[in-house]
């Protein structure tokens, strides 16, 4: 195309005349998508023409020789020469995220980017497809501005924060919207193929439409739409995703040598003797039977040194490894095909994902999606979508530190699955070997435990359904003026089924426990008959949405309005069941009936027990009704005002309606100093400043003002049901209020070589939810009760910078998002100064303070007599344990050690492209915060066997205090001391870190051209979770996670369309 | 027609907004209720796994029925459960859930169907149901208070009562309602009002014996009342529980070597109200000794000498003789002790004759058949010891002993109790000022009651 342009510029001129000649031409983006209403100018005689629907133009020349130019939002402007004769056609190469000509959506509108007022993140189909996985959230942590999910050591499950925490209880997920309504179902339902973009509402002005479901953020999917005027198209995707299993030498671990001495130590003292008069048969771990054994004179010292020994060979991570983790292995393939006529258009895509774990967890997911757009008259427009995602998951192998004995101890390193022989070995769950060996006189059925047997004899299978319909009718009333209803039903129905068979532990156990032995005769009789045990449970969720909306888009001379309003009614139901099914036989479907009412003598222990029920049932309807209205208002293309409003009410339960219903509103400003006849300048394509302002609310429907029963299971006994107290009459509970102030400038200079946006945010949290300790004395089985119990203030810094270089062919383009964030706990009603309410409770508020303040107890170094930790109480170095850490001990005398999330974050990405090839990486950092390293818990590792490695690094002699800070092993163990060293300033580490989160190297095949149509190839190949740059914390794996950091990935797929 | 238009979308608008109320009406959760029936609040009270499973059990651990070895001692896990073994003089509770906030979730449940059962609509054929609810509330609320008081508060001394701090009564499920500590008199005074109308309203018999009935309400007073040291109404609430329940078991007819001869629960028909202590690991019977004089002190064909006690095979005994059945602790209301308190009435009023006899109709049921031998007793005096001896060992790890030291010393018993640890020994002298157990610190801190005098 390029080179026959340039052969036309050098030919050309030897042809000029000048006479009136028609110039016809087609506008697409890289993807041959039309580009509607692109600007189309004549240089030269500066005659005008833009686009229409099909991408097409038609232009009066008056001379062949001239320049046409071709501008539209998001696209480079691009001048190409006229032709003679015959087509033109022009590619735009769209702006990677540009400001103008973005639209972004809300969920009830969509509109341009400038002509809103609020904070948007917009994320294009292309930057999240730099990453390949399963779901499409997960891809968001790394690319989205303002967006960023908490260290695992203070929020486990990668948990998203959309700009700072401005809640004192638990941080709730996002809303998630796809096409227009909240997502109820599992997220990983949604092929990724099928989204287009993503948009992240941040401001008030953005979110509050959203009312009281933004306060947490609000993530806007788009999917993939049909267009009317379009060729038919297929596009293919497939791409594979495998990584190595996790390393866990580097777990901090005691090696089984020296857990040996350590339990030959706790024998000497005679610690946990008393179970041996256990009526239960408590387990004892195989060291201490071996040592039991020598106790009684059944094996001479020799010979237990020699077993120990042989033990002392042993290292659990070698087993896991071996039997339990292998390479993970994901696939995932997506067909889509489209096509359109003028007043139809049409939307089909078909997915595939098989996923298999580290763990060998199986997961496949199908997924149809068809939609259909119809245009019966100019006047009429309607749209529906259909989406049916279907998953199988199937359990895996267990995962590191999985095992426990019924007491609570964790498998001893020195722990083998196989025997000698190389079959699975049994190991002390939860009986002691010596009384299984001779309990059931030989008659009742193996009560041994198998680790490496277990997992495949319990599978868990989870088989997910969800089918959406969506459909959208919209008239045209008048010009401007639009009536729109759409309605959303999603059903989702999980189906879940354990099935212990009947060789299993678990089955044999109960089996055993249930049977009644009678010794004269030999006769067993089976309370819980034997064979498997199936566990059912099967969830539906159906939602449903109805909404009425009528939108204004005119203009009156300099004014143009933009507005919707409307009311919306949804509704989401579950419905759940579970059952037990004892006595199963998978061959012949058939089951036995078991007395769950009566109690029967355990065998164990003598005791009498009900035989375990899963019978449950349980439904919610939770309701809601809104009316909400949205207005855009520009003058004269200068200045835009926005406002919103919003009202809300839901059935929450033991509330009167009016009392239901809470308004939020927002408010904005924009102004597009470019506009500005005064402001002349060449640096500048856009400079817009803006402002918002609005409410967003919060209300856990669960919390309610008046006492709420809760129906249970039934006394058996009594034959009357169970009630137990849900709520208690709290009538001063209102919603949680944040009011956020948005001040931001949106720039792009340099002809959009450099393109950004700096918002600067303040968010006012008033009437904030905590559980606030209360008065034991009141009796409510709990010892906090939630209130309204104080404000915060939240402020932070949002830049982006968006950088292009072209040096053709080379084209840089790189993206900085640098976020920041620091909150403040202005008016806090609880005035409980007691440390141990702030140790290792990161978001315990203090006044004046940020949430989430990391205190540790100041620390005083090692006793050098005997290797105490020493702290400080009332000022004087102290180790008086129980005093520092008991209740009195004022926070104030705790060492602050800094904020225990990010306050300073983002992310740097880079993409290179030179001819075919394209490079992207990014690399994320967390900056400015402090975590609290593990360590080593001595009456953790007496009690409950659970190691680390830096007990092989304690005080052990005078002097060693110089180089450990690791205390010495005290017997018995006091668990204050623990408590003390586990939270004390000395394991306080800091965070920051930086990291290389992926690569992706794709390269474009020539594909030959066939009419109009064009034919991509793209390979691609993407590393996932690189590895750290750099941190500050050396001794730490990895400060973002304790335990098994994330894993590596690679990938590796192609992307076609034809 | 532009117009009509419009009109047609507000009439739906206003349609839809008009419908809302109805449409939000709807149960968000179809388990949840707001008390409206007798059976929504007697369903509270029958949520036995926690109104009837967590007893505080404080007391039963300051006892002497058991000691632990230093080993034992050394090994337990919970800081605070070592620390009320040596009767130390503060943190003796955890934080969170511990003997206090276990106490007060009962009686925060008896004021709440106390209250609630006000306000709703009752059927006259539901009065029964009523009664036999509100009895149950009135009864738990009476029976949580004493067993607090024995453990919160100092025994019973009439001179000083009027005085001595008591327990905080809370009356009402309001939360705004400040705790207080009232004295000991009218700890003591509610309680047995609290009873008086439990048994007012309870019925002879009750569907469970996880729900209490009139008997055992007589017994609760009988209890109360032997506390406050006023016999002859003790002697007269304990006549009219056998009256109407004075089943004994026949211990011949258990199984002495069964790891748990009482099992299963409720198959002993002296249990007059069921239910039984949160202990954690200190009193499980692998570390809690039996004190070895005790052991002792039953003769060989005393059959509780093998049904209460099993050989741990080291010379230590562990107690298994639980009328739960299990390993937790009994600590409701049965006959034997409402014999044993009329036994002891009968002595201290001297009717020394009808105290042997009352004591005898429970003994014999309680040695190898054939083999006992009826106690006799010349004086009063006398027959108090025996009574008092045979109720020593009768009561043991129901948390009665503690409240019987308190009692007993301030009659003159001059009990003092005694622990050894690594050879090093702790004692707490009569009428110590530490039988009256701190209130968690927690407590203190965020209601400011006064704490029990160290």
């Amino acid at each position: 195309m390029k080179k026959i342009s340039l052969l036309l510029l050098i030919t050309l001129p030897l042809l000029t005349m000048c006479q009136s000649i028609t110039i016809n031409g087609t506008v697409t983006n890289e993807n041959s998508t039309p580009v509607n209403a692109a600007s189309i100018t004549l240089l030269r005689t500066g005659e005008k023409t833009v686009t229409n629907a099909k991408g097409h133009f038609t232009i009066h020349g008056t001379r062949l020789l001239d320049t046409i130019l071709v501008e539209a939002f998001g696209y480079y402007p691009q001048q190409v020469p006229n032709n003679e004769r015959g087509q033109l056609h022009i590619t735009l190469v769209p702006k990677i995220t540009a400001l103008a000509g973005v639209t972004v959506s809300t969920g009830y509108q969509q509109f341009f980017r400038q002509t809103s007022t609020g904070s948007f993140t917009k994320l294009s189909n292309k930057i999240l497809n730099e990453q390949l996985s399963t779901d499409i959230i997960s891809r968001l942590q790394y690319i989205t501005n303002g967006y960023t999910t908490m260290p695992s050591r203070v929020s486990s499950g990668n948990q998203a924060v959309i700009r700072g925490i401005s809640t004192f209880s638990a941080v709730n997920d996002p809303l998630v919207v796809v096409d227009n309504f909240p997502y109820e179902g599992d997220i990983r339902n949604i092929n990724p193929n099928d989204v287009e973009s993503i948009t992240v509402l941040k401001d008030a002005a953005s979110a509050s439409i959203w009312g009281s479901r933004a306060a947490n953020g609000v993530i806007i999917i788009t999917t993939k739409k049909a267009g009317f005027n379009q060729p038919l198209a297929f596009e293919f995707t497939a791409g594979t995703t495998i990584g190595k299993e996790p390393d866990l030498t580097k777990l901090p671990y005691i090696p089984a040598a020296d857990f040996i001495d350590i339990e030959q130590f706790l024998f000497s003292k005679q610690f946990g003797f008393a179970d041996t008069l256990s009526p239960y048969h408590y387990p004892f771990s195989s060291v201490y039977e071996i040592l039991f054994r020598q106790q009684k004179g059944l094996l001479s010292q020799q010979q237990t040194n020699e077993m120990l020994d042989s033990m002392r060979q042993t290292d659990l991570r070698y087993q896991y490894a071996k039997y339990f983790y292998n390479p993970m292995y994901n696939q995932q393939y997506s067909l889509a095909a489209r096509g359109g006529s003028a007043s139809m258009a049409w939307n089909l895509s078909l997915g595939f994902d098989k996923n298999n774990s580290e763990l060998g967890l199986l997961y496949n997911r199908y997924t149809l999606r068809w939609e259909n757009s119809f245009k019966p008259s100019p006047r009429l427009d309607m749209n529906w979508s259909s989406t049916y995602a279907g998953s199988n998951q199937q359990s895996g192998k267990p995962a590191w530190e999985s095992f426990y004995t019924a007491s609570g101890q964790a498998m001893p390193p020195y722990t083998s699955f196989t025997n000698a022989a190389g079959d699975a070995a049994p190991w002390h769950k939860n009986y002691r070997q010596t009384y299984l060996d001779t309990a059931g006189a030989g008659k009742l059925l193996n009560w041994n435990y198998y680790p490496l047997q277990e997992y495949s004899q319990n599978t868990t299978a989870i088989r997910l359904t969800d089918l959406t319909f969506n459909p959208v009718i919209r008239y045209k009333l008048f010009k401007g003026l639009y009536i729109e209803g759409r309605y959303r039903f999603q059903q989702q129905r999980s189906v879940s089924t354990t099935l212990h068979e009947a060789a299993s532990f678990f089955s044999r156990d109960l089996i055993n426990t249930f049977s009644q032995l009678n010794r004269s005769t030999g006769i067993v009789t089976y309370k819980v008959p034997p064979g498997a045990i199936k566990d059912d449970a099967q969830n539906i969720l159906t939602a449903q949405d109805i909404r009425f909306q009528l939108n204004v888009d005119r203009q009156w001379q300099r004014f143009n309005l933009s507005a919707i309003a409307g009311f919306q009614a949804s509704e989401k139901k579950t419905t759940g069941d579970a059952n037990r099914i004892y006595g199963y036989n998978m061959e012949n479907l058939s089951l036995a009936q078991v007395d769950f009412t009566s109690t029967y003598p355990m065998f164990s222990s003598g005791a009498f027990s009900f035989i375990p029920s899963l019978l449950n049932e349980t439904k919610t309807n939770i309701r809601q009704v809104s009316l909400y209205t949205n207005a855009s208002l520009t003058w004269n293309k200068k200045y835009t005002l926005t406002a919103s409003a919003r009202r809300d009410a839901a059935n929450l339960f033991g509330v009167s309606t009016n009392d239901k219903w809470n308004p939020l509103w927002s408010a904005g400003l924009a102004w597009n100093l470019l506009a500005e006849k005064w402001f002349t300048q060449s640096l500048f394509t856009t400079l817009r400043p803006r402002i918002t302002f609005g409410s967003t609310g919060n209300i856990d429907p669960a919390k309610t003002a008046a006492t709420t029963l809760s129906y249970g299971a039934i006394n058996t006994f009594t034959n009357t049901p169970i009630v137990t107290i849900n709520n208690f009459y709290n009538p001063t509970l209102r919603w949680e209020k944040t009011t956020t102030l948005n001040t931001a400038v949106d720039f792009s200079l340099l002809n959009d070589r450099i393109t950004g946006s700096i918002e600067y945010y303040q968010k006012k949290a008033r009437d904030l939810y905590m559980n606030l300790p209360v008065d034991p004395t009141l009796g409510l089985g709990t010892t906090t009760l939630v209130k309204n119990a104080g404000n915060m203030q939240n402020h932070g810094w949002d830049i982006e910078l968006n950088t292009i270089y072209l040096l053709r062919p080379l084209r840089w383009s790189g993206q900085w998002i640098i976020n920041t964030n620091k909150s403040k706990v202005t008016n806090y009603y609880n005035t409980t100064k007691d440390a141990n309410n702030f140790i290792g409770t990161p978001n315990a508020p203090v006044n004046g303070q940020p949430l989430y303040t990391l205190y540790a107890y100041r620390w005083a170094g090692l006793d050098p007599l005997n290797g105490d930790p020493q702290g400080y109480y009332q000022d004087q170095v102290s180790k008086d344990y129980a005093a520092i850490t008991g209740t009195g001990y004022p926070y104030t005398d705790l060492r602050k050690v800094g904020s225990s999330i990010p306050l300073l974050f983002g992310s740097w990405g880079n993409t290179l492209e030179w001819r075919n090839f394209s490079l992207a990486i990014r690399c994320t950092f967390k900056f400015r915060y402090w975590f609290i390293k593990e360590s080593i818990s001595y009456s953790n590792l007496f009690s409950l066997y659970r190691g680390h490695s830096d007990y092989l690094i304690r005080w052990k002699k005078p002097g060693d205090e110089a180089i450990t800070t690791v205390p010495s092993l005290t017997y018995p163990a006091d668990n204050n001391r623990d408590q003390f060293y586990n939270y004390a300033e000395v394991l306080a580490a800091k965070g920051d870190n930086i990291r290389l989160q992926y690569i992706n190297l794709s390269y474009a095949l020539n594909t030959s051209k066939h009419k109009g149509s064009f034919k991509t190839i793209k390979l691609f190949a993407v590393g996932n979770n690189l590895g750290i740059l750099w941190k500050a914390a050396k001794n730490v794996p990895d400060p973002d996670n304790a335990g098994i950091p994330p894993l590596t990935t690679y990938a590796f797929g192609l992307k076609t369309t034809f | 027609m532009k117009y009509n238009k419009i009109h047609v979308i507000l009439c739906l608008l206003i349609v839809s907004t008009l419908s809302c109320k109805k449409f939000l009406d709807k149960k968000s959760n179809q388990k949840l209720v707001t008390p409206t029936a007798v059976k929504d609040l007697q369903g509270i009270l029958d949520n036995y796994l926690r109104i009837n499973h967590f007893n505080a059990g404080a007391a039963e651990k300051s006892a002497d029925d058991y000691y632990l070895t230093t080993a034992d001692w050394s090994a337990l896990t919970v800081t605070t459960d070592k620390r009320i073994y040596n009767w130390e003089k503060d943190n003796l509770f955890p934080s969170g859930t511990n003997d206090w906030t276990n106490t007060y979730y009962n009686v925060y449940r008896a004021n709440l169907v106390i209250e609630e059962m006000k306000n709703i609509n009752i059927p006259s054929a539901d009065e029964d149901a009523k009664n036999t609810c509100l009895g149950h509330a009135y009864f738990l609320r009476a029976n949580t208070f004493l067993k607090a008081a024995v453990i919160w508060a100092p025994a019973y001394d009439a001179t000083t009562a009027g005085t001595d701090l008591g327990i905080p009564l809370r009356l009402d499920p309001d939360l705004d309602v400040l705790t207080t500590r009232a004295s000991v008199d009218a700890t003591y005074r509610q309680i047995i009002s609290d009873a008086k109308t439990a048994a007012g309203l309870l019925p002879v018999t009750a569907l469970a014996l996880t729900r209490p009935s009139k008997p055992a309400a007589f017994a609760l007073i009988a209890r109360a009342y032997l506390l406050t040291a006023q016999f002859d109404s003790c002697l007269a609430y304990c006549n009219k529980t056998l009256q109407l329940n004075n089943n004994i078991k026949d211990y011949n007819q258990l199984t002495a070597s069964a790891t748990f001869p009482f099992a299963p629960r409720f198959s002993n028909p002296e249990i007059l109200y069921d239910c039984y202590m949160s202990t954690g690991s200190i009193l499980s019977n692998t570390r809690a000794k039996i004190d070895s004089l005790l052991y002792q002190s039953y003769t060989a064909n005393d059959l509780r000498k093998t049904i209460f006690f099993r050989n741990n095979n080291n010379g230590t005994y562990g107690f298994k003789g639980s009328y739960i059945g299990a390993a937790n602790l009994f600590d409701g209301l049965a006959t034997d002790e409402v014999i044993l308190m009329k036994a002891e009435c009968l002595a201290r009023t001297g009717q020394t004759t009808a105290a042997m006899d009352a004591l005898n109709s429970l003994l014999i049921k309680r040695w190898k058949t054939g083999t006992f031998i009826l106690y006799t007793a010349t004086t009063a005096e006398e027959a108090l010891q025996k009574v008092l001896q045979e109720r020593r060992k009768e009561l043991l790890m129901r948390s009665i002993r503690w409240m019987d030291i308190k009692r007993l010393n301030k009659l003159g018993a001059n009990i003092t109790i005694q622990r050894v640890l690594n050879n090093q020994s702790f004692t707490v002298s009569p009428n110590d000022l530490r039988y009256a157990l701190p209130i968690p610190e927690e407590v203190i801190a965020i209601t400011g009651i006064p704490q029990n005098p160290r």
